[in-house]
């Protein structure tokens, strides 16, 4: 478990290769059949992103762990549910760790405590931040470079959705952009990511 | 309408739409191939995104996952997931979405009344809003008290037994439904009963054959349990429950 020194760098390369962990879809279609050692070597695959991505949603670390454990539990439980033909295992394990973290976003906050913080500057500011901090940080060289192929409010749109938890209509508020718009951005920003990674 | 509709994967891929845009999109989802095939396309690419943020948890979180993990059942290839994301849909949303919806749920206690597995496409989807129809007051007094605000899935296993709650405080009703809960010995019959401080209130006899049972339930209600009684029932419990589910969070 002992990375040596701290390290930012997620542990999976993917220069060239489209799919980040080419065996985890062979560990999860094991762990559905029951089989613990192959969660724990799927663990070691998935652990880092599924916490990076929930604690990018929820902030606070506590409950990020505790989302975290849940995603990661609900993976051994639900893994007989996994269809490997039907899409990458990290991609499986993405979209429930995904899912999960905004239902627990959305569930703490009632809507008009959401309506109320979207229209105020603390929403705006909340952007800035996306922008700075979280683009800032995304190290792996190509999504930074296909982020970059986005137009701007293509990649407002992806990042206010995808890292902070925001549904259209909220980003569309921030933007302060019509929602039909941002809903067609949000998904021209990901259609041209897909082509630019070469995904899907 | 489905173009409309059409538009929405990536708001869909990356959960950016409302509680009810995605039970209604979750709907589409079923009945449009392309759609579907899209969002998965979208989904891999945003989860790059999530990769992309990867970080490192703290050490401890392994053990306390395997060690989570050795106690915990996994589910049945067969059983479809219940749409979390969708059960708190507002009334406000299409009937279609209210009975599609309906129908993952309720599919689940059909399933075993009808032996079927929940519907996953839109011919499964017709067959199973036929069923709930079929199942008539009692489909739709399920199909109400999963609109219910407030309505929450709990679930709870026991030897090969699986029970599911579908359970409204608000309400004050409960939908019980089992899998593969053992017949009760010749003479004698299952008992459900909602359990508090104070003790346990009847909710009926259960069948057998796990047909689902909508009740009324107390408020103050804990805990739901299942015991063996002498047939036709017991004003109080005279066993121990075999199968409890909490209803605390």
């Amino acid at each position: 478990m002992d990375d040596g020194p701290q390290s930012a760098e997620p542990p999976l390369g993917w220069a060239g290769q489209p799919q980040p962990a080419p065996d985890a879809r062979a560990l999860l279609v094991e762990v559905a059949k029951g089989n613990e050692a192959a969660f724990e070597q799927l663990y070691e695959l998935i652990v880092r992103p599924v916490f990076g991505l929930v604690r990018r949603l929820l902030r606070d670390a506590a409950q990020s762990e505790e989302v975290t454990q849940e995603v990661l539990v609900e993976v051994w439980r639900t893994a007989t549910h996994y269809r490997p033909e039907k899409g990458g295992a990290m991609t499986w394990v993405l979209t429930l760790a995904h899912r999960r973290a905004v239902d627990r976003v959305r569930a703490e906050q009632s809507a008009a405590d959401r309506e109320a913080k979207v229209g105020s500057r603390s929403g705006a500011r909340a952007f800035d931040e996306v922008s700075e901090s979280v683009l800032g940080r995304l190290e792996q060289r190509q999504v930074r470079r296909c982020m970059s192929t986005l137009t701007e409010l293509q990649r407002e749109s992806v990042l206010l959705t995808y890292y902070r938890g925001y549904t259209y209509r909220e980003a569309a508020e921030l933007v302060g952009s019509p929602t039909a718009t941002v809903k067609t951005r949000l998904r021209d920003g990901l259609i041209r990511l897909r082509d630019c990674l070469g995904v899907g | 309408m489905s173009n409309e509709m059409a538009g929405l994967t990536g708001a869909y891929a990356v959960d950016a739409l409302t509680g009810p845009e995605r039970a209604e999109f979750e709907h589409h989802l079923a009945e449009c191939g392309e759609c579907a095939q899209e969002v998965r396309e979208l989904r891999e690419a945003a989860g790059m995104l999530g990769v992309a943020a990867a970080e490192e948890p703290p050490a401890e979180l392994k053990g306390r996952v395997l060690h989570e993990i050795a106690h915990t059942r996994q589910e049945p290839p067969t059983a479809q997931p219940v749409p979390i994301g969708t059960r708190k849909a507002r009334a406000t949303s299409r009937l279609a979405t209210r009975l599609a919806v309906a129908a993952s749920v309720v599919g689940i206690g059909l399933a075993a009344v009808f032996g079927v597995a929940a519907w996953q496409s839109q011919q499964e989807l017709d067959q199973a809003q036929q069923r709930i129809e079929q199942a008539g007051e009692r489909g739709a007094e399920m199909a109400r008290l999963l609109h219910a605000p407030d309505a929450r899935i709990m679930h709870a296993s026991e030897g090969g037994a699986v029970a599911t709650a579908i359970v409204s405080a608000e309400l004050g009703k409960v939908v019980f439904m089992s899998e593969h809960m053992p017949a009760a010995p010749e003479d004698k019959v299952h008992q459900l009963w909602a359990i508090n401080e104070q003790g346990a209130t009847s909710m009926g006899v259960l069948t057998g054959g796990d047909v689902p049972v909508t009740a009324d339930m107390p408020g103050d209600t804990t805990k739901l349990g299942v015991t063996t009684e002498p047939a036709g029932g017991s004003q109080q419990p005279t066993t121990d429950p075999f199968m409890l589910l909490s209803l605390r969070a």
